[in-house]
């Protein structure tokens, strides 16, 4: 017997391939999701979190946990010490598992499939929180938006080549008008223009196509959302079963690194792979240090307050943190990209002009005509010659002109009033100081002749001409708007005015139908939400700000209607709004009548041609003569005094371009200042032509004596030098410090060094006592406001000298392994 | 600036010229390349001229993309005509160093036709792409504040030279189961199940019509012509080509691999300096990530497991088709609806720099999402 247990051959191991490895992997990946949320529950393991949150500030040890541990708890301690003493026993099982090629290469290829997982099915809101889940609140939200992504890809994937997909066709008469649209700003702008048309039309089409395909399929993608949510994959980079893939990923990369002798591993040959291992191993070390101690959000600091320690923690209002010490907001600011746009008056073009962000020696062609040969050539050339951080704008002389002079015709009226609050931030500092500033009314330009009291007490509209009451809206036109409606497959040859109140039903072209449903003189982005505005008061007592109406567009058919909103100042095609649209097909846009709406009472400034009979008439009540330097008769506290009258209205501005100042160490406090920006632009005319003309012009962006305005000769074109707020700023920056509570609980200062070291931008942070501040957030509508993002995360160090270290042993491998072993194999052969 | 200079379009019509050049020069070099290889004379005439070629439309796609870097006044990679651009100039510069790297045209005549053959593709699919480019949007767009950033140009930089290399490592993957596909039909040897997997994806893959079809059918028009001849190759000279074109595409591979995995943690460096957070499980981060992974198995399985041909290559290809996806097809992923990466997609408003604001705090709403001021008057 015993000769023949001798003679037994020891059982062959088992020999792993892919399949039984990946059995196994998938097998522990479901063990790691069970124990995972256990745990998660285990009050050891909820102590320990606790405990760990100490190292950022906001954790705490809340005494004995084992106290809280129930019968349940206590057998989940007794299996997982049973799987560790199993594990151990079996480690060289265990050993020869991780060791296998397989093993790698399937750990490897789940992990990368798990994060495809990912990019495949749409993650929840803030699943960065390990907390969040989907919930009974944001169910609904998290299943629209699956639907959409899920919808949006198979329907890209079933279309594969654009087949099937809706062909898109300009209407002839949008092609003529991006034509000439092209013969004014260049064939580039119009190719680009038509590109985006072509976009728009077929995205509309395609999002219709979209919106049915989810509809047909909405019972499988619910079905699909819900297993997506019961196994994590909605939160895979949270879950329980990534971390433990991570962990065997781990746990391999270790085994196999250290597997040779150490001798071994320095070898040429080998030392890439080595330190490419090592690095992969600092990283994940890195990444767990992260993912047990970090802590994110945002701090919300605003000028003037008094030091927070308290910050939102994942960016969410109902989670907060306090840090061990006060952040103060010294100083912020926010910069906009400075750009210009050319108007052409003449041409009428309904759609807003380019804008050109401007830097010094950008050249802007325009105005491109066929030469001889019939090649267009451009007729304006702009050319940024200097930019300037800083411009004053003195008081500028307006004067004037005579008949041939070469200059338009400009009727214009000057007043004494109030400051405008509009120009507030930039405003001149004399007329900061006094409150008053000059200011012009236009009657020729629809948008420039109504002035507007402060407190809302009358407004008054200049005109030219003696018949002062056809000024007045006839009566019973009380219409507070006009909007401008486009239906883009119809083909119009330029969008409808439709003079409008609320509640009006409008019959559009192909069987559309609109409906005004609310409107406000005040949207405030808060309050007011796409669905309607938060306002409740009627429009004439509403304060004076940002226009909008909600319109309800029915489409033909009895399909679902679409609740929109549309804003005076944010063009829907310009602002790309237009393509998230459910009616794509409907372009709206709104032009608020300041004049003829209901509300405080009107009165009309008049005189001739020659500046004569110059009158103020009341809509209701007597006309009444008024002379150069006299205070108008009108009801509130503006007191405004008509100055002087113009036909031919020139204006000689005075612009002074002042220096910023560097502190030594680089700090930029002029940064923070609010001056005007100032531009030197050389306007030619017929460029690279024997008629050439070159007129060096000097504009700021201030409002200031029109100084940002520059207007041709000959009323062609009319130039704009405005701050670009309509996307991302140029830059901002935020200078912080910090203070501590001392013994007694007054805070104090601390010294954390010079501005420069306090000054935080969007790639440079400021770091104190582990927790980093970066510039994540502002708010062009609150200018004292600064979002900052606050991480405290101790595993950035360590993951970045992983990543680092990685980098080199590829390099070592790959790169200069292959031209060692090509040099020594020449001198062999030499 | 000069007007009289030329633009960046100009230049990369300069460039289209000297491709077309260089595609009839490669076409030349591989008739003579093929004559040369049959008399079993070395010839590198040809290969100089095509390089020349090579050489020149590099230069000429340096001066666009400098060009280009003067008129936007940044780093030309904000929108998707600019990205492909740098595309074209760093497959084009990847050709140029794989040429001496892998020095094909140094093993003799019948190498010699496959270095030809790749610049030939190279050529064309630099001309054709520029045609492509040309109807995208042109226009200027802005910097957002986030992409203000010395990582910005060697971030890109690496990541799309490692594409372009990794991409010609894929195209030899191709050539080698196009070869693979003909051999069979022609020469027989491999199973129908095989040949029928070798059609699915080379019929199947995203945008076949660009690459696949083109070289599936390039190829068999090869084995036609040589059947033609009655110079059939034999299976023991295919599969030493197959061995060759295995060891020719893990070079390639070698020389883009560095740069993929410079540029992927680039990116990580420059996140952490933005928003102290170096991975935010991004879906073009990760994306990005997967495609790593994949040619870490690449690496693997050859150098581990040993693996040659075709299931080594099958991974090749699996790597660059996942670049592919990264590159181009990423907006279309459902999780890339909320990227911050969408920087190079027309009408998507970047949300580089807006790590977000508190939630339901009307007082403070991101910056992109309020309505904007009265800049109009």
């Amino acid at each position: 017997m015993q000769e023949q247990a001798n003679n037994a051959k020891p059982k062959p191991a088992f020999k792993w391939g892919f399949a039984s490895v990946t059995g196994v992997i998938l097998v522990l990946l479901v063990v790691g999701q069970v124990a995972g949320e256990l745990l998660s529950r285990w009050p050891p393991m909820r102590g320990l979190m606790r405990a760990t949150g100490a190292f950022s500030g906001h954790g705490r040890f809340e005494g004995s946990v084992l106290g809280a541990m129930a019968m349940r708890d206590w057998l989940f301690g007794a299996f997982i010490l049973a799987a560790l003493a199993v594990a151990l026993l079996n480690r060289a099982s265990i050993l020869r598992f991780f060791r296998t090629m397989q093993t790698g290469v399937m750990l490897i290829a789940l992990t990368t499939l798990s994060i495809l997982t990912g990019v495949l099915v749409p993650q929840i809101e803030g699943f960065e929180d390990p907390e969040q889940r989907v919930t009974v609140t944001n169910r609904a939200d998290e299943i629209n938006k699956f639907e959409w992504a899920e919808g949006y890809f198979f329907y890209h994937l079933t279309h594969l080549y654009g087949i099937g997909m809706p062909p898109a066709d300009l209407p002839p008469q949008a092609l003529a008008g991006l034509e000439k649209f092209g013969r004014v700003y260049g064939q580039e702008e119009e190719k680009n223009r038509k590109v985006q048309m072509y976009a728009a039309f077929t995205g509309r089409a395609k999002s219709d196509e979209i919106e049915a395909f989810v509809k047909r399929h909405r019972a499988t993608l619910d079905n699909a959302f819900s297993f997506c949510t019961a196994i994590d994959l909605n939160r895979t980079y949270k879950s329980s079963w990534f971390a433990t893939l991570i962990w065997l990923l781990g746990i391999g990369v270790l085994i196999n690194t250290f597997r040779y002798p150490w001798r071994a591993l320095f070898t040429f040959e080998k030392a890439g792979f080595f330190v490419t291992h090592v690095g992969i191993l600092t990283l994940l070390t890195g990444g767990m240090v992260s993912n047990l101690f970090t802590d994110r959000g945002i701090l919300e600091l605003r000028l003037g307050e008094p030091p927070e320690d308290t910050y939102f923690r994942h960016y969410r209002f109902d989670k907060r943190a306090r840090m061990p010490f006060g952040v103060k907001l010294d100083r912020f600011a926010r910069k906009e990209w400075k750009a210009i746009d050319v108007y052409f008056p003449q041409e009428n073009f309904q759609s807003n002009p380019p804008r050109y962000t401007v830097w010094p020696d950008r050249v802007i062609p325009l105005d491109w005509q066929p030469d001889a040969t019939g090649e267009l050539q451009p007729q304006i050339e702009l050319r940024v010659r200097e930019i300037h951080e800083h411009a004053k704008v003195g008081e500028s002389r307006v004067f004037e002109g005579t008949a041939d002079d070469g200059g338009p015709t400009l009727a214009l009226a000057q007043f004494d009033a109030p400051a405008s609050r509009a120009s507030d931030e930039h405003a001149h500092q004399a007329s900061a100081r006094t409150g008053r500033s000059k200011i012009y009314r236009a009657p020729d330009f629809a948008d420039d002749r109504i002035w507007t009291d402060p407190d809302g007490k009358c407004r008054l509209l200049v005109a030219h001409g003696t018949d002062t009451r056809a000024a007045f809206p006839a009566p019973g036109d009380d219409a507070f708007a006009t909007l401008l409606i486009d239906v883009l497959s119809a083909g119009l040859d330029a969008p409808k005015p439709f003079r409008v109140h609320l509640n009006d039903h409008l019959q559009l072209p192909n069987g559309y139908d609109l409906y005004v449903r609310a409107a406000t003189r005040d949207f405030k982005p808060g309050r007011d939400s796409d669905k309607g505005p938060g306002e409740v008061r009627p429009l004439p007592d509403q304060p004076d700000g940002f226009r909008a109406v909600w319109v309800e567009i029915v489409p033909p058919g009895g399909k679902e209607p679409e609740r929109r909103l549309v804003s005076e100042i944010v063009d829907p095609v310009d602002n790309g709004l237009q393509e998230n649209y459910k009616y794509k097909d409907v372009v709206v846009r709104l032009r608020w009548d300041r004049w003829s709406e209901m509300g405080s009472p009107r009165y009309v400034l008049s005189w001739d041609g020659a500046g004569k009979n110059v009158k103020l008439t009341p809509q209701s009540g007597p006309e009444s003569a008024v002379t150069i330097g006299q205070e108008l008769n009108l009801p509130g506290d503006a007191h405004l005094v008509l100055q002087a009258l113009y036909e031919r209205a020139r204006f000689e501005k005075t612009i002074n371009f002042l220096p910023g100042q560097i502190d030594p160490d680089g700090f930029d406090p002029s940064f923070y200042e609010t001056d005007a920006r100032g531009m030197v632009l050389d306007v030619v005319r017929f460029p690279h032509t024997p008629q050439e003309t070159i007129e060096t012009v000097r504009m700021a962006t201030s409002e200031e004596a029109q100084a940002d305005i520059w207007q041709s000769g000959d009323d062609r074109f009319r130039i704009r030098f405005f701050e670009n707020d309509e996307g991302f700023p140029f830059d901002w920056r935020s200078v912080l410090s910090i203070v501590e509570k001392d013994a007694q609980g007054n805070q104090k200062p601390i010294d954390c060094g010079t501005s420069k070291k306090r000054e935080i931008r969007v790639n440079e942070y400021f770091t104190y006592k582990g927790y980093r501040f970066f510039q994540t957030n502002a708010n062009p509508k609150e200018p004292t406001y600064s979002g900052i993002g606050v991480v405290y995360d101790p595993g950035i160090r360590i993951v970045l000298w992983g990543m680092y270290t990685i980098i080199a042993g590829t390099v070592l491998a790959f790169t200069v392994r292959p031209i060692v072993r090509a040099r020594k194999r020449a001198k062999v052969n030499a | 600036m000069n007007p009289m200079l030329w633009n960046s379009f100009d230049w990369l019509q300069v460039a289209d010229g000297i491709c077309l050049a260089g595609a009839l020069m490669c076409a030349v070099s591989v008739f003579a390349h093929w004559r040369a290889s049959l008399k079993g004379v070395q010839s590198h005439g040809y290969s100089l001229l095509s390089t020349a070629f090579l050489a020149m439309t590099a230069a000429a796609m340096a001066c666009s993309v400098g060009m280009r870097w003067v008129e936007v006044n940044h780093f030309p990679s904000q929108n998707m005509n600019e990205v492909l651009v740098m595309f074209t100039a760093a497959l084009v510069l990847s050709m140029l160093v794989l040429h001496f790297a892998l020095g094909l045209h140094r093993r003799g005549a019948g190498w010699a036709i496959l270095d030809d053959a790749l610049m030939l593709f190279v050529f064309v699919g630099t001309y054709f792409a520029h045609e492509f480019i040309r109807t995208l949007n042109t226009a200027q767009r802005d910097l957002p504040p986030a992409l203000q950033s010395y990582w910005f140009p060697p971030h890109l930089s690496c990541l799309i030279f490692s594409y372009a290399t990794l991409g010609i490592a894929g195209l030899i993957t191709i050539v080698y189961f196009a070869t693979r596909f003909w051999s069979g039909v022609w020469v027989g040897g491999w199973s129908t199940r095989s040949q029928l997997l070798i059609l699915a994806g080379m019929l199947l893959v995203p945008f076949a019509q660009l690459v696949t079809i083109p070289v599936l059918a390039l190829v068999g028009l090869v084995f036609l012509g040589l059947r033609a001849l009655g110079k059939l190759p034999t299976r023991e000279t295919l599969s030493g080509l197959e061995k060759s074109l295995d060891d020719v595409s893990f070079r390639a591979f070698a020389v883009g691999i560095p740069f993929l995995t410079g540029g992927l943690w680039m990116g990580s460096f420059w996140a952490q300096e933005a928003w102290a957070n170096y991975w935010g499980w991004d879906s073009k981060e990760n994306s990005a990530l997967i495609t790593w992974l994949i040619y870490v198995v690449y690496v693997h399985v050859r150098m581990l497991g040993g693996y040659r041909g075709e299931k080594a290559m099958a991974v090749l290809a699996g790597g660059a088709l996942s670049v592919f996806m990264t590159f181009q097809i990423f907006g279309y992923l459902p999780d890339s609806q909320k990227s911050m990466h969408r920087y190079t997609d027309d009408g998507v408003q970047p949300k580089e720099g807006m790590s977000g604001g508190a939630q339901d705090d009307s007082a403070s709403a991101p910056a992109g999402q309020a309505p904007p001021q009265d800049s109009a008057r």
